[in-house]
C-alpha cells in the first residue's frame, strides 16, 4: 500500500512546480529525485522544498584563509602603489608554533577590519632575501606599516596580544 | 656549495616520498625536469622521537611546563626535528637566519638556545615557566599527539 502511494506523491509535486521558469524546474525536478533516497512517509509528511533562487557558486568554500600568503614582488608592489589602508605584513616559517598562534589571531582581526587594513603573511623560508633584507630575527615578526608614507613603519617580534594590535592599527590609521 | 648548504632543506625534490630531504634524485630524473619544489621536508620520525624525548626530559630538568595548547608545543618539536635532519643540530625553529649552517656549529640558537638555558626564556613556547600565562601542567606529550596535532601542515 505505501509502495503504490510512493509513486503517485512523486509524480504529483512536479505537475505544480512545473509552472515557474525553466532554471527552476530541473531544479526542483532534482530535489524531488533527491527526496526519493528518504522514506516514504517523511516524503508525504514534509512537501519538497522549493529553491526560489540559484545558491552562490559556493567560491567562499574555497577561500578558506583570509590572510593570504604573499610572494617578496607581490609586497614590493604593495607598498610601492597607492594605498589607503594600513598593511600588516607577518613573517612567518612553517614549524614556528607562535606563529600559528599569531596566524589564528591575524584572521580574526581580518575578519574583523574587512577591508579596513590589509594583512598578509609572508613565508620567510621562501622569501629568504626579502626576510634579511627587512632584518626578520625572531620569529613571528609583524610589521605594521601606514597608508601615509611619512609615517615611520612599526615592528614587533614575537607573540602580541590581539588588542595591542588593534590599537597599533588605529593608532598608525 | 656554501649557499647550497646554508639555504634550508626546503628545497627538496618531489620525485620520491619517502625519501629524505638530502638524496637528490637520480641522474636521468634531475636532467630531465629543471622544476625545484619549494616543499617543507617532513622532517623524519626518528628524529621527532629523538626531539620529543629531549623536549620532556628538559622540561622535567628545567621545572617548566608544555603549552596549554599543545600543537604549539607539536609544531615546535617537528621544527627543531626539521633542523636537525637538515643542518644536524636541533637550531631553533621560531628564528630567522642569515646562515643557517653557520649557527648550527656557533651554536647559541641550538636547542636548549642560550635565553633557555640562563634565563629560562623561551620565545617558541615550548618550555614555559609556570608564571607564564600559557603554560599548562604537564611535562609530557606523546607521538600520537604530535602526529594528530600537524596532520595538515
Amino acid at each position: 500500500m505505501l509502495l503504490a502511494s510512493t509513486p503517485f506523491s512523486f509524480y504529483a509535486p512536479p505537475k505544480l512546480l512545473l509552472q515557474p521558469s525553466p532554471p527552476l524546474k530541473t531544479r526542483d525536478v532534482a530535489t524531488i529525485f533527491s527526496t526519493t533516497t528518504k522514506s516514504p512517509i517523511s516524503l508525504l509528511q514534509s512537501p519538497p522544498r522549493r529553491l526560489l533562487a540559484t545558491p552562490p557558486p559556493g567560491k567562499f568554500l574555497r577561500q578558506d584563509y583570509l590572510v593570504k600568503k604573499f610572494s617578496a614582488k607581490e609586497i614590493q608592489e604593495l607598498m610601492k602603489g597607492e594605498r589607503n589602508v594600513p598593511l600588516v605584513i607577518d613573517f612567518y616559517a612553517t614549524w614556528c608554533g607562535p606563529c600559528i598562534l599569531m596566524a589564528q589571531e591575524l584572521e580574526m582581526l581580518a575578519v574583523e577590519y574587512e577591508s579596513n587594513a590589509m594583512i598578509v603573511k609572508v613565508d620567510t623560508d621562501d622569501e629568504y632575501e626579502f626576510a634579511r633584507d627587512m632584518q626578520v630575527r625572531g620569529l613571528p615578526t609583524l610589521y605594521f606599516i601606514s597608508p601615509d608614507p611619512s609615517k615611520d613603519a612599526i615592528r614587533t617580534e614575537g607573540l602580541i596580544p590581539l588588542q595591542m594590535m588593534r590599537d597599533i592599527i588605529d593608532k598608525s590609521l | 656549495m656554501t649557499v647550497m648548504r646554508a639555504l634550508p632543506a626546503t628545497m627538496s625534490y618531489a620525485v620520491g616520498f619517502g625519501v629524505s630531504s638530502f638524496t637528490a634524485p637520480p641522474t636521468h630524473l634531475r636532467s630531465r625536469r629543471f622544476v625545484i619544489v619549494k616543499v617543507s621536508a617532513e622532517p623524519s620520525d626518528k628524529s621527532v622521537e629523538i626531539m620529543r624525548k629531549f623536549s620532556e626530559q628538559y622540561a622535567r630538568r628545567s621545572g617548566t611546563y608544555f603549552c596549554v595548547d599543545k600543537s604549539v608545543t607539536s609544531v615546535v618539536i617537528k621544527g627543531l626535528a626539521d633542523h636537525k635532519d637538515s643542518l644536524g643540530a636541533p637550531l631553533c625553529p621560531c628564528r630567522h637566519y642569515d646562515d643557517k649552517a653557520a649557527e648550527a656549529t656557533q651554536g647559541f640558537w641550538n636547542c636548549p638556545c642560550v635565553p633557555m638555558r640562563e634565563r629560562k626564556e623561551c620565545h617558541c613556547m615550548l618550555f614555559l615557566t609556570p608564571d607564564n600565562d600559557f603554560a599548562g601542567d604537564e611535562q609530557v606529550i606523546s607521538m600520537e599527539e604530535i602526529k594528530e596535532l600537524t596532520v595538515n601542515m
